[in-house]
């Protein structure tokens, strides 16, 4: 397995690559949305990665309007990018304008929506053959992992240990909270949601928005040889968000490493993602409607006097009818009906959908009732 | 003056919803199936009600867009074919999807028109293009795009154009929130979203220790008085949010927007005291602040909602007009809230001014006389002959 990390002006990339480090990812201000590597440190690293024997990546992880994309792509071109073996994007756009550029590319699923192989797939076909690798979604557990590892010809990162990004917005959330106006491009505080128990969000605010971060971040390092045997060929730290002293434990020994961490970890989806369990108790599929024999709903229930459907449905013989009708607790009555009539109280014949008629009342049933034609 | 007038596209949650906003006056709805949309707690529709819903939208000459906008994993693929095969048997004008392994797969599977949902947060031209090379013939916009760029992606990407002009918005870009995911489970992109952005936040930090806050709350998007831009921009469609709101809100809104682009396809402008009044209208239904987001500049710190969810408004929403039976002299009532004998109430024609009923006297089916009534029921309230069927009616709150 083979790892990758950020640069950081202050990292010994002689040790790094004495822990056997494969790949460094330039993160920059302008580029990354937690980069904090400026152009001038770019150009430290570059020169200073000219000899070294690793793979350079160079991060452009942000959404663009196309404003942004403008501006980004001008400032792009003024770089000088000649060391970069790989560069990475989330925005489709930038994507495209990488492929178009003749870059090789590594395609940014981590933290963005895409987990189907169908999706991936797209994406290689759009590449044209310069995807070099796809960074997986964390949500994606080892099941879908090996899945989806099988089918693809490329290379296959998967975090092993960082921040779980919530949420991201290019909008401006936390400066507004200080009453005293900053004109700081980097703020970080902690929040609490009322929504008990959710306490300690790490939130970060910088030139491209603001961004939520899970309280427990993400650890599978354990789980590396797994990771290994599903045909998952690189394992991302982000260092960037703890010490760098860390890296050679946690490359070495990630059981014991896990003891030093900043904050408390989770595995997060990779044994089991469950996060469509939870729908069908979402809502009562007792007064969903069934189609067959469909006729409509109870919209009115007057005691010892009528129950009125609310016709959604075709109705043509409203006479000797025999229903059954299911309540919303699931209770099932099968009733037998001769007189049928309208708001009028005139009998009524045969109707249409958005018609309203009226049966006399049958004990035990509610608005929201389902009726059902039996013939 | 311009001949273009954009397509009113309005949400519909239900079946009812759709009817309403189609009798309001919207060009197109949206909705969604039981499966593969983003509101997995909403009644959304049977296979026969999208039928029967696509039918009465056509008969009435409406299109119907279905969402199959989550995002799938690979087991969500199972029966999609099944799915696409009756929507492409209803007739349905296009689907709403966000996924490129959807995409792939419509575009493999039917002849369905495909549009890309705002949940892709397509943002600028090369996006734009790379979706078209897709399959997709229409963008949804994400909500950070502006109206302006809106244009130049329709003119340099060579696709159809729709931008949100009205509605909640996510504070997040839309599709990269996984709040939900780590907090309650349920993902949030394939319709478990629980709205944590909406809940009030503390912080831990020194300067910040007696602050509480909605800081990820957003205000509702409103773009009425920016309608001239959306024309002279020609974006394709203008797209309304709230599949889950009430049927006063569907047809509000409908009503609304229908009115001003009619009025400039009348007159060639925007320009009158109208617009006060169609403001005066949005007013009315149960909204947050209004800010117009990014539609013009970047959404700035005034976009945030900083304030507890709450149901202050103008007007409530009484029911449904649902039966109007001149000879008999009454209008059967579908009950949303209560209201008493005596009440004056307002009804929303198809077209035209509300006007002002009384509810002098109110009776159950039966017959029986009522001094109020009940939500969830059926009254009769004297009859009006400018009334009719699906009519929405509304009381003002006393303030």
């Amino acid at each position: 397995m083979k790892s990758v990390i950020y640069y950081e002006p202050d990292l010994d990339i002689q040790e790094v690559l004495k822990l056997g480090v494969s790949d460094i990812i330039l993160s920059t201000t302008f580029f990354s949305r937690f980069g904090k590597l400026s152009r001038k440190q770019l150009n430290e690293a570059l020169a200073l990665l000219n000899d070294v024997e690793i793979n350079v990546i160079f991060e452009w992880d942000l959404l663009l309007t196309n404003e942004d994309f403008k501006r980004c792509c001008l400032e792009f071109e003024s770089l000088d990018l000649d060391r970069v073996d790989f560069f990475r994007a989330l925005d489709p756009g930038v994507f495209s304008y990488l492929v178009s550029r003749n870059h090789k590319v590594h395609l940014l699923l981590d933290s963005g929506p895409f987990h189907n192989l169908q999706a991936i797939q797209s994406f290689l076909e759009l590449g044209e053959g310069l995807v070099k690798r796809i960074v997986l979604s964390i949500e994606l557990d080892q099941e879908e992992l090996s899945v989806i590892c099988d089918e693809l010809d490329v290379e296959i990162e998967y975090l092993g240990y960082g921040q779980i990004l919530l949420f991201y917005t290019p909008r401006s959330l936390v400066k507004p909270l200080y009453d005293a106006e900053s004109t700081d491009n980097w703020l970080e505080v902690t929040a609490n949601s009322e929504e008990s128990p959710h306490k300690g969000f790490p939130v970060i605010e910088n030139i491209h928005g603001t961004f939520m971060f899970n309280p427990k971040d993400h650890y599978v390092l354990e789980h590396v040889s797994s990771l290994d045997s599903l045909g998952v060929s690189h394992i991302k730290l982000d260092n960037r968000f703890f010490k760098n002293s860390l890296l050679a434990s946690l490359l070495c020994e990630p059981e014991q490493a896990k003891n030093d961490l900043p904050r408390k970890t989770i595995r997060g989806f990779f044994h089991k993602n469950k996060s469509d369990a939870l729908f069908k108790k979402l809502k009562n599929h007792r007064i969903l409607r069934r189609d067959k024999n469909y006729i409509g709903q109870v919209i009115e229930v007057e005691k010892g006097e009528c129950v009125g459907i609310y016709l959604r449905n075709t109705l043509e013989h409203a006479k000797d009818m025999n229903l059954t009708l299911i309540t919303p607790e699931g209770k099932e009555k099968s009733v037998v009906v001769n007189d049928v009539r309208d708001a009028n109280g005139s009998l009524f014949k045969s109707g249409k959908y958005g018609d309203i008629i009226f049966i006399p009342h049958v004990g035990g049933v509610s608005v929201k009732t389902n009726v059902y034609y039996d013939g | 003056m311009s001949n273009f007038t954009p397509e009113l596209l309005a949400p519909a949650g239900s079946l009812d919803k759709l009817i309403i906003a189609v009798l309001y006056g919207a060009n197109a709805v949206y909705l969604g199936g039981q499966k593969y949309g983003l509101r997995q707690a909403a009644e959304n529709f049977t296979d026969q009600e999208l039928e029967e819903g696509v039918s009465f939208a056509h008969a009435n000459g409406a299109k119907v867009f279905v969402v199959l906008n989550s995002f799938f994993h690979d087991k969500d693929f199972d029966s999609l074919n099944i799915f696409l095969k009756k929507l492409d048997d209803y007739g349905v004008d296009a689907v709403i999807v966000s996924d490129p392994g959807v995409i792939k797969y419509i575009s493999e599977n039917s002849q369905l028109e495909i549009h890309l949902s705002t949940q892709a947060s397509c943002l600028n031209v090369e996006a734009a293009k790379l979706w078209k090379k897709l399959g997709v013939t229409r963008v949804v916009l994400g909500r950070e795009t502006s109206i302006k760029d809106a244009a130049l992606i329709k003119k340099e990407a060579g696709l159809e154009v729709e931008m949100f002009i009205h509605g909640s918005m996510c504070m997040a870009y839309s599709g990269h929130c996984v709040i939900s995911n780590y907090t309650q489970g349920r993902d949030s992109n394939r319709g478990g979203c629980a709205h944590s952005c909406r809940f009030e936040y503390s912080f831990d930090d020194k300067d910040l220790e007696s602050k509480k806050s909605y800081f990820m709350s957003s205000k509702d998007l409103e773009g009425i008085r920016l309608l001239q831009d959306f024309v002279d921009f020609e974006i394709d469609s203008l797209k309304v949010e709230g599949r889950m709101k009430s049927h006063l809100y569907a047809g509000t809104i409908s009503k609304v927007y229908r009115e001003a682009l009619d009025y400039y396809d009348e007159n060639g402008d925007f320009h009158s005291d109208n617009m006060k009044h169609w403001e005066s209208e949005l007013r009315k239904i149960t909204h947050r602040a209004y800010t117009q987001a990014s539609l013009v500049e970047p959404a700035s710190d005034d976009s945030i909602y900083d304030e507890r969810e709450h149901e202050d408004s103008l007007y409530t929403s009484i029911g449904t007009i649902r039966d109007v039976n001149k000879d008999a002299g009454f209008l059967l009532v579908e009950v949303k809230s209560f209201f008493n004998t005596g009440d004056t109430l307002e009804v929303l024609p198809f077209k035209g001014e509300p006007f002002e009923i009384v509810a002098s006297n109110i009776t159950s089916v039966s017959g029986k006389e009522l001094t109020k009534t009940k939500p969830g029921t059926l009254v009769k309230i004297p009859y009006s002959p400018f009334a009719t069927r699906w009519n929405l009616l509304r009381k003002r709150n006393l303030q």
